[in-house]
């Protein structure tokens, strides 16, 4: 359903209407800056790539030709400009950036308390998952909090499906290790 | 199964989402490359057309120069007469001036033409 629309919007956008792109934005942006962020592992440079990633993609709106999804497209391209992003930059990410992010205000938290517990654990499960390798998170990003096939993964990575099944099993596993460790007995009560 | 809903449900809170204004950037940063499709290029570069400018008033400040030399006829300057006075000389300067505005004219149009496209 959302690929029609999607293909909807497109069309309007390749008529004229450039308005109709700011849809789409809405649609994939909270998408598009955490994936961007789990190749940079930086709030700003996410950003910035998801951003560079959506012009790129209504420049080249032309050339997407419908056969896949039009989410795994945009995905191929957020996971390329991030990659050369942090090409370019080959910077490590700081501490304190992350830490930082954990005392940001979240607008739906009403309970200090529980901002503060909530925190924690974002804070904990931040620093598992960037102790998987980049192909890893990835994987897991696209697989598992975006719901892609791993077909679908394949075309957005140009990684085999038969490697990603083994990245993904590898770094689930990886996760849940870390995770146990950091948060023990939390992992269940989170949920 | 219920393992990977799991770790759905903690990937997702440990997920970033984007800015309040993202959208309205990029939105702008579309906007800015629109418009920039339709901005005129000139035909001749910046440099080009500031020598042109700069021949085209020597030229007109020469021809007051002669015109007013040529008036006077007490006004006498050593050599004067190396300065060709014969009808083909006039039609060089003519045709210069000529063929000065045409290339502007084109130019203009040409402006004119891709701004109504536009």
């Amino acid at each position: 359903m959302q690929h029609e629309d999607d293909l909807l919007i497109i069309r309007n956008v390749l008529a004229g209407d450039s308005l109709a792109y700011a849809k789409i934005v809405d649609t994939y942006k909270d998408m598009a800056v955490s994936l961007a962020y789990n190749i940079l592992l930086n709030r700003e440079d996410a950003e910035e790539a998801a951003q560079d990633a959506f012009l790129k993609a209504y420049q080249a709106l032309k050339t997407f030709r419908g056969h896949s999804k039009f989410s795994t497209w945009l995905y191929r391209i957020i996971i390329n400009i991030s990659l050369n992003k942090k090409k370019k930059k080959k910077q490590l990410p700081a501490v304190a950036d992350l830490e930082e992010q954990d005392f940001m205000a979240s607008p739906d938290t009403n309970n200090a308390q529980q901002h503060l517990v909530n925190s924690e654990q974002k804070k904990h499960i931040r620093l598992a998952l960037r102790s998987l390798n980049e192909q890893e998170r990835i994987c897991i990003t696209l697989h598992y909090l975006y719901e892609l096939s791993v077909q679908e993964v394949n075309e957005a990575t140009g990684i085999s499906p038969a490697n990603v099944k083994v990245i993904l099993h590898r770094a689930r596993k990886h996760l849940y290790q870390c995770l146990q460790n950091n948060l023990k007995g939390e992992v269940i009560s989170l949920i | 199964m219920e393992h990977d809903e799991i770790l759905k449900k903690l990937l997702a809170l440990s997920a970033e989402p984007a800015s309040e204004g993202f959208t309205n950037t990029i939105m702008q940063r579309i906007d800015a490359v629109n418009a920039n499709a339709y901005v005129y290029k000139s035909l001749v570069s910046k440099k080009t057309e500031r020598l042109f400018i700069t021949v085209f008033c020597s030229v007109v400040l020469l021809i007051f120069i002669t015109c007013f030399m040529i008036s006077v006829p007490d006004f006498s300057i050593n050599n004067l007469n190396i300065f060709p006075h014969d009808f083909t000389a006039w039609y060089n300067t003519l045709v210069f001036i000529g063929c000065f505005w045409l290339v502007f004219a084109i130019n203009a149009l040409v402006k004119k033409i891709r701004w109504k496209i536009s």
